[in-house]
């Protein structure tokens, strides 16, 4: 299912218990998508939202760091 | 113009020698288009860095995939070209351990000073782009940033994505150095 979204499962995975939203259009589109994805499933949900979202938003992905000590 | 290529920077006899391999490895892999750019005008710095900020440029196709001499490529690398179709501007791994410990010190340190922080570092040896008037404003940001210092790309590239930012999906370790597209890194020096 989130394979044929992103095309290839060998990605990061968000964590998303930090994260800094500018709010448009795009953004709340995207918040939207996330909350429909995590009826099917929550893992793996904010990348097949981000698969579908149009268009695509800015994204600045933080380093681990942010939200685990050494990044581990 | 094709849709979809691959492209090399071969500068030195050297590269152009580890290139066949690269070359190699990838028509094994799938049937895509490749060019290598040998001769590069007004080339200055680490070789094969001049090439890379200049790709907007080089590059005759409308989506590219850029890869260093030194890496194999294992897997079909339609995935990178189709997040491009998505939308995203640039396709590119992240990169772990001593944030731009491979660059000189003034660099990193005046990297830091102007960015404010320490952002994501990302590997620029191997990723997708596609043809927008984002990622152009980003490649000349790029190129004015790598003449600040002409060594090495990443501290410039972190740089330029911070004054041009463009739309970024991030693919994992293995199309970077792993089990898609292994990386000999260093192997040119």
């Amino acid at each position: 299912m989130t394979e044929e979204v992103i095309h290839d499962l060998r990605v990061p995975v968000y964590d998303t218990r930090v994260r800094f939203i500018r709010r448009n259009r795009t953004t709340e589109r995207l918040m939207g998508l996330w909350y429909e994805e995590r009826q099917q499933g929550e893992a793996l949900a904010f990348l097949r939202a981000l698969g579908r979202v149009q268009p695509k938003p800015l994204i600045c992905a933080l380093p681990a760091e942010w939200v685990v000590q050494d990044g581990a | 113009m094709e849709h979809n290529g691959v492209i090399f920077i071969a500068q030195g006899d050297k590269a152009q020698e580890m290139v066949k391999g690269a070359i190699a490895a990838l028509e094994e892999s799938g049937g895509i288009g490749w060019g290598v750019i040998e001769d590069l005008p007004k080339a200055t710095g680490l070789p094969g860095r001049w090439g890379k900020v200049n790709l907007y440029n080089l590059s005759a196709c409308e989506q590219t995939l850029y890869l260093d001499v030194d890496t194999v490529v294992h897997e079909d690398v339609q995935a990178g070209f189709d997040l491009l179709d998505d939308g995203w501007d640039m396709v590119i791994c992240p990169s772990a351990g001593d944030w731009l410990g491979h660059i000189d010190q003034a660099e990193r340190d005046l990297t830091h000073d102007e960015l404010g922080w320490q952002p994501l570092q990302l590997q620029a040896g191997v990723f997708w782009f596609r043809r927008s008037d984002a990622i152009r404003r980003f490649f000349e940001a790029w190129r004015e940033e790598w003449q600040r210092f002409e060594g090495e790309d990443q501290g410039a590239m972190l740089r330029a994505l911070y004054r041009c930012p463009v739309r970024v999906w991030l693919m994992g370790r293995p199309w970077n150095g792993g089990e898609a597209i292994e990386h000999n890194y260093g192997a040119l020096r």
